[in-house]
């Protein structure tokens, strides 16, 4: 019987080859979407969950000033003396472990004598293994502890350094003045793992040096991050308050506060920019629900075409299964019969989506910069396409197979079809659902790309393509012992590089800042003073310190005063932005006021007008400009089509300054697009989206149409020979489903604005949501609705009469 | 065999009520060649609907071997004319998607007969038909003498006791025409199958055993 359902259903899907071929199309993508977006969704919400007693290690993850929550200090360093808390707070069962993060720095590799920077450094103190679950591949944790200077690393950073994984361990990396050897190879770590570092040291060696021991056996640094294991029974709550007493007791001259929370939880903690030193990101619940609600919608709307389709096709298979029923098929044999086509129609598009994701991870991968998997080995992954089968077959299958099953034979017999006039109200609705979801796609694409556009022209206007950044390191700065902190002797140091650039003629300008102007990340509070300052009044500011040249290769713009002059004349004066002096409360006349940072005291020589100097996301705050200070992060501006030859230039002067670290460097419009990273995937994916939920739509307009005009052949032939014209006829087949599109896009309104504004809300600054955007979404859906429709319509109104009514 | 008791059927439209049958009683026995005759529209072919349960009447009895089948559940009578009906029709209405030899055997797939059995009979009466050459193609690749002769097979094949055909030869030119009458005749004689068929054609009519005529849903 089984093998007589599917070989009917062959030969119906390998017949009908345009119906086949809309089903094959929609559902598939749709569904290659769906699957990565599960991927996803599992990946976040089992994020590091793979550890043994996941849910009893806490890490206290978030200190936060208690001036400003909004400021998380990177990482914590209170458990470094964690033994304190074991006699405060019972339930610590295996104790703490720490890591000591270098991302921010980066570490210098020398391997065979050549030199890389390597992102993914850390230090781990003897209890880490214990603590997490890594898979060895060769080698042995026991002896990686036994010298201090071991290193075990990942099998593609063993790959990348040495070619062959296997034959990295025994190798031997130097670092800074001391060598180490690879003691393990570790399986990278997993996509689902907020620990990305590739290359782990013990502790102790880094401690070995009686400075860096001087320097962080105390309570004031924070580059350490330290996660506690609780026994299952033990509270968290009575240990986050010892925790809190420890702090206080020996940290009396700050206001931190701390919390702990279980590391499954930690993923989805943005409070705290912790991540950002372990290499990885934290998740964000609200978009892992949008997503997840975006897949459920292609699917669902890819699934409305399917069955519309599938319904309509029925009317043309009246006979067959009238006949079916009087050669005695049950009612319950059509449904199965039917139902077993949706099951092999679904299997189908199931094995196509699979390969073409399979196809296409790597640029998922690349999209969302993570290391997914699509491995028929994986329970999950079979998991994930079975649940989806059923998912497909429930939602295609079920409707069609039960309006199949209840037909009855007689009137095939007196020739009247299947489909009645309530099941046309369905699909109608269908329909409009459809186009209703493909407008808020529409719309949100076209919101989301003028926030981006406006995003893209709210800095300074300067081509970002054209300047290249670079950072002076600080480790060579160190070997000059900071010339003593002098800021002249080190800014004449500078200059001297600054000069070696500017001699090729494809360098246009060098100059030398503190910060990025698209993303200042250095700020202070206290120790600014004005005239008319309130005692207690200490704001936070941000610091731009730059080179008089600063402000023609940025494209600065004064809203009042000068800017600085290029000598020393201005070394202790100030430049503030409009919402400083906002903020500040300093009246007018604004220039010539005195101004003073720590002591240094000089006036006000100038005010900008305000532009974004981060994220968008954030607020513009007070800024202050300076330039009498230690600045280390070189700009330069190529000539219009010198790119290469400047590279060379820069690398040659980077070479002679700095030999012992690898040239690193950053176009602008790079830097620019990361500080956007994830506004721009998303707006990508949703673009991708509502191109991909448009043409489903369209092509189910297309299907239903071609199925409409074939049910009233009869009626158009009528009309044709009573003397209708063409164009008439077009009309006439086109009003109805123009209607339907109308209504979908009338009822798709309010919903995208309420999207669209939630969405916005994440931004301090953002575009208004006038009436031209819903406007122009409209007519766009309503001319590809329209033109999809008239494709069939006319081709319907254009056919010869006599033939259509002699088939009748 | 068949026992129909003041059966009616009509249809209203506004107040008016009209008769498709009126007051139709008949009796069938097993082993009878039956045709019914009449002009168009006098309701032949939903005589036989109704015979063959496809349709409901609005009034009287229907007797199908001792069963009240107006009585009966849409299931039960579903069992009963699955393995007692079998249907033959003017248009063949053989499943285009299905091959010869598939659409014969469909109704034992229906009747969950097991493999081996069901080749057995499928094969044994595809031999018999003279269609094994004929039994990997598909019904519009057949002329139509051909196609009825494979839907006369499907309506055997699950070996009913009753054979209902609504104008069998009506698409057939003389030639095949005659040979499928003669085929009834043969199956009606040797095998004891009851047919009733519905005809135009005095010439078929006279293959039967009995006339019924009909007229604006009345037999006369």
């Amino acid at each position: 019987m089984w093998r007589h359902y599917i070989k009917t259903a062959w030969r119906n899907i390998t017949r009908n080859r345009a119906t086949t071929l809309i089903n094959l199309f929609g559902l598939s993508v749709a569904l290659v979407a769906f699957i990565f977006i599960a991927l996803w969704v599992q990946n976040e919400l089992s994020f590091d969950s793979y550890h043994k007693d996941a849910k009893d290690i806490l890490p206290p993850a978030n200190v936060f000033l208690k001036q400003s929550d909004e400021q998380p200090m990177n990482g914590n360093k209170l458990l470094y003396h964690w033994e304190n808390l074991l006699n405060k707070a019972p339930g610590i069962e295996d104790g703490a472990t720490r890591i000591l993060p270098q991302n921010f720095s980066g570490t210098v590799l020398n391997i065979h004598n050549q030199l890389f920077a390597e992102k993914s450094c850390a230090y781990v103190d003897d209890n880490w293994f214990n603590m997490f679950h890594y898979d060895l591949l060769y080698g042995d944790i026991k002896s990686f502890y036994a010298n201090p200077f071991s290193i075990a690393l990942t099998e593609s950073k063993a790959k990348k350094y040495f070619g062959d994984d296997k034959k990295a361990l025994g190798q031997f990396i130097k670092i800074d003045s001391n060598t180490y050897q690879i003691k393990a190879i570790l399986k990278d770590n997993p996509a689902n793992s907020s620990f990305q570092s590739d290359i782990l040291i013990p502790l102790s060696a880094y401690l070995s040096n009686p400075s860096n021991y001087k320097n962080d056996y105390g309570w004031n640094n924070f580059n350490y991050l330290t996660f506690i294991k609780i026994s299952p029974n033990a509270n968290p709550a009575n240990i986050e308050r010892a925790a809190k007493n420890i702090f206080a007791q020996n940290k009396k001259d700050s206001t931190i506060t701390l919390s702990i929370e279980p590391l499954t939880q930690w993923h989805f903690d943005n409070r705290s920019s912790i991540s950002s030193m372990i290499g990885t990101r934290h998740g964000n619940r609200s978009s892992l629900y949008i997503f997840s609600i975006l897949g459920f919608l292609l699917l669902f709307i890819a699934s409305i075409n399917y069955v519309n389709l599938t319904v309509a096709r029925t009317n043309a298979r009246t006979k067959e299964i009238g006949i079916r029923k009087i050669i005695g098929g049950s009612r319950m044999q059509l449904f199965m019969q039917f139902l077993a086509e949706s099951l092999l129609f679904c299997s189908i598009v199931l094995a196509i989506s699979f390969i073409v994701a399979r196809l296409a991870l790597p640029i998922f991968n690349n999209v969302t910069e993570r290391q997914f998997t699509l491995s028929l080995s994986s329970l999950v992954v079979w998991k994930t396409l079975l649940g989806t089968l059923v998912l497909l077959v429930l939602l295609n299958g079920i409707y069609p197979a039960l309006i199949i099953a209840g037909f009855n034979p007689i009137n095939f017999l007196q020739g009247k079809s299947i489909l009645k006039f309530k099941n046309v109200f369905l699909r109608k609705s269908l329909v409009v659902v459809q186009f209703v979801i493909a407008m808020v796609f529409i719309v949100g694409a076209l919101v989301i790309t003028l926030q981006i556009r406006y995003i893209q022209r709210s800095g300074t206007s300067y081509n970002r393509g054209q300047v290249v950044s670079f950072q002076f390191p600080f480790q060579t700065l160190k070997q000059y012992n900071y010339f003593n902190f002098d800021k002249d002797k080190i800014s004449a140091y500078m200059q001297v590089i600054k000069n070696d650039m500017l001699k090729n003629n494809s360098v246009q300008d060098v100059e030398l800042a503190n910060a990025s102007i698209d993303n200042i990340n250095s700020w202070s509070s206290g120790g600014w003073d004005w005239k008319g300052r309130a005692k207690d009044f200490n704001p936070q500011v941000a610091r731009f310190v730059v080179d008089a040249g600063t402000k023609d290769m940025f494209n600065i713009q004064l809203k009042e005063g000068r800017w600085f002059r290029n000598d020393n004349s201005d070394k202790h004066n100030y430049i503030l932005n409009e919402t400083a002096v906002k903020v500040f409360g300093i009246k007018e006349p604004v220039i010539g006021q005195y101004f003073s940072r720590s002591g240094d005291t000089g006036q006000i020589i100038g005010v900008t007008k305000d532009f974004a100097f981060k994220s968008m996301h954030e607020k513009i705050t007070p800024m202050a400009i300076y330039t009498h200070e230690i600045k280390a992060t070189f700009f330069v501006k190529i000539a219009a089509g010198k790119i290469p030859e400047a590279m060379k230039t820069i690398e040659a002067t980077w070479k002679k300054f700095v030999p012992d670290a690898p040239f690193e460097y950053q176009f602008m419009n790079q830097a620019f697009d990361n500080l956007y990273k994830d506004d721009l995937t998303v707006s990508k994916l949703v673009l991708l989206f509502s191109c991909i939920s448009i043409i489903i739509s369209a092509l189910g307009l297309l299907g239903l149409a071609a199925f409409v005009a074939e049910q009233r052949t009869k009626e158009i032939g009528i009309r044709k020979v009573f003397g209708a014209s063409v164009r008439g006829i077009t009309l006439l087949l086109s009003k109805d489903f123009v209607k339907l599109v109308i209504i979908g896009i009338v009822i798709a309104m309010p919903v995208a604005w309420w999207a669209a504004n939630k969405w916005l809300n994440n931004f301090a600054y953002k575009i208004h949501l006038s009436w031209w955007i819903f406007l122009l979404a409209g007519i766009l859906v309503l001319l590809i609705a329209f033109l999809t429709i008239s494709f069939q319509t006319i081709r319907a109104a254009r056919a010869n009469p006599v033939k259509s009514l002699k088939t009748e | 065999m068949i026992q129909l008791q003041h059966v009616s059927k009509w249809v209203t439209t506004g107040n008016v009520r009209t008769f498709l049958l009126k007051d139709i009683n008949l009796e069938i026995k097993q082993g009878e060649f039956v045709s019914i005759m009449g002009p168009s529209g006098s309701g032949k072919s939903t005589l036989l609907n109704v015979i063959g349960m496809l349709d409901d009447a609005d009034e009287g009895v229907y007797t199908f071997m001792e069963d009240d089948v107006f009585k009966l559940k849409e299931k039960q009578r579903g069992e009963l004319h699955k393995h007692h009906i079998g249907f033959v029709f003017q248009a063949y209405h053989l499943i285009d998607e299905l091959t010869v030899y598939e659409n014969i055997e469909t109704p034992l797939l229906y009747q969950s007969i097991k493999t081996s059995e069901r080749q057995a009979i499928v094969a044994d009466i595809i031999d018999r038909f003279n269609i094994v050459g004929k039994k990997d193609l598909f019904p519009p690749q057949l002329s139509g003498g051909q196609q009825q002769l494979v839907g006369i097979a499907r309506a055997l094949v699950a070996k009913p006791k009753l054979i209902l055909a609504d104008e069998p030869t009506g698409n057939l030119n003389s030639k095949q025409g005659e040979e499928i009458m003669q085929l009834f005749k043969q199956l009606n004689e040797e095998e004891g199958v009851t047919i009733v068929q519905v005809t135009h054609s005095e010439k078929n009519a006279a293959y039967g055993t009995r006339i019924i005529n009909l007229l604006d849903g009345r037999i006369v």
